[in-house]
This record gives C-alpha cells, structure tokens and sequence, in this order.
C-alpha cells in the first residue's frame, strides 16, 4: 500500500510539472496576445492622434500663437527661420488659387507645410505653405 | 469680481499683432481664357493657371480645376480692407463692360484675407461701388 502511494506520488509530481507548465504556456498564449494587441492598439491611436495634431487650422484657432507655431515648427524642419508674414501671405496665395471662398476650412501639415482641402469623402493637396502658390 | 470680468467678452483678441489685410480680385471658371483676362483688361496678373495646372508645377499637389486670373491690391497689408477695395476699384471699374462679360463665363470676386481683426465695416458708398461693378465677396477671417 505504502509502495503505491509512493509510486503514485512520484508518478503524478513529473505529470503536475508538466501540467503547470502547459497551463502556463497556455496562460501565456491567452494573455500576451491580447496585451501585444492592446499595446499596439494603443500605439496606433497614439500615432493617430499625433498625426491629426500635426495639422494645424489656423481659421479655427484665431490667434496669432497658431501662425507664430506654425512657423517655428516649419523652421525648425526647414532648419532656417520661416516668417510668419509670407507664410500668411503664402497660405492666402495657395487658397485663393485654389478658387476657395472664405467659408472653406483648411488644414497645414506644421511638418511639411502642405496645405489641405478636406472633403467629405477624401482631402486634396493645394499647395504648400513654404513656398505659396 | 473675477467671475464678472470673466463674463466680458474679449473683442480685442489680437492686440499684439497689428492687422494685416490681403485683397486679390479673382476671375476663375473653367471656360475661362487667362490670356483673354489680360488683354481685355490691359492689366498684369499676379496670377494665372489653366484648368489641369498644378501649384508650382509640382505633380504632388492637386490639379486646378479652374482657369484662373488673379490680381492682388498692392497696398500695404496695414492698410484697411476699405482701402484695399477702393485701390482696386478704381483700377477695375474704368474695365466694367469688360468685367461684366468674363462674369458671365466665370466666378469674379474680391477675396479677402483678414488676420487678428474681430472683424471688418464697409461704407454705404464702398458697398455701392461694389454692388454697381457685379464683383463678389469672399471674405476669410483668419
């Protein structure tokens, strides 16, 4: 009897190992995917939120700060000092180009200075606010 | 008291930059003949594209989809938006027979671009002058 219990013991300790091994893979396969996903869920609205900040809505804002931004973000990329004035009179010239009336929003990327018309269904590219129209 | 004065509306946000107005007459459609603009009205654009032109030729942005001619008011941008309109009509209304017949190809307005003002006052006979040439308005407040 005693030679059984023993036997048994020691028989079931290498399965136990073996099982909490397994339930620890297998823990490890149910949980880490999940947290990678919700890691790169997070990165990815991160980068989404990033890229919306970079566009700047000068007409929304309505302060000075917006152009005086604009303009140190596009000097710093540009690696020279952009003036806030012919960067105004560039957006106007790319604006009024484009045939666009004073009720129609515009976008500017602070990193490339590419100006954007967004419509409902896509956004276009009217020119740039470096270099104007 | 802070509450009250909290309540006050700013309507002077932008005391720090003085005010700066750009003007442009622009005459944009897509039968429009820039070349024609010019020899009609014997005056230079600042300027002109045809429909399928891009912005600095650049293949990256957006092609035109109008044919334009634009000419900016060349006061200085301290000047008041009335300043700037008067300056321009009394280059253009001289030109009115031939304005009036590009407006019935194309759109012809006065953009007008206002920075850091809350906004903007317009004299019954700048208004009437305006009215008198068929011109639009089209006035962004920046």
């Amino acid at each position: 009897m005693l030679e059984s219990r023993s036997l048994a013991t020691s028989f079931s300790r290498p399965i136990l190992i073996g099982l909490a091994l397994v339930i620890v893979v297998l823990l490890s396969m149910i949980l880490v995917n999940p947290i990678q996903n919700l890691f790169s869920q997070i990165d990815s609205t991160t980068a989404r939120t990033t890229f919306y900040q970079a566009r700047v809505k000068p007409k929304q804002r309505g302060d000075d700060s917006t152009w005086k931004e604009l303009a140190k973000h596009l000097g710093e990329k540009a690696g020279k000092k952009v003036d806030e004035r012919k960067l105004r009179q560039n957006v106007e010239s790319c604006k009024n180009a484009a045939g666009l009336g004073g009720d129609v929003s515009i976008e500017i990327d602070d990193q490339t200075g590419d100006i954007f018309l967004k419509t409902k269904m896509s956004e276009e590219n009217i020119g740039n606010a470096l270099d104007g129209c | 008291m802070q509450t009250l004065s909290s309540l006050h509306i700013n309507t002077d946000a932008h005391d720090e930059t003085p005010p700066e107005v750009g003007v442009a007459l622009r005459i944009f459609g897509n039968d429009l003949d820039p070349d024609a603009v010019t020899k009609a009205l014997q005056l230079s654009p600042d300027h002109l594209h045809r429909v399928g032109d891009r912005p600095n030729g650049d293949a990256k942005y957006a092609a035109y989809k109008h044919a334009m001619w634009l000419l900016n008011s060349k006061l200085s941008r301290e000047e008041s938006l009335e300043a700037h309109l008067t300056h321009l009509l009394s280059l253009l209304e001289p030109k009115q027979a031939q304005i009036a017949l590009f407006a019935k190809i194309a759109t012809v307005d006065f953009s007008c671009d206002l920075h850091f003002v809350s906004g903007f006052s317009l004299s019954p006979q700048l208004v009437n002058r305006l009215a008198h040439l068929c011109v639009g308005l089209s006035v962004t407040v920046w």
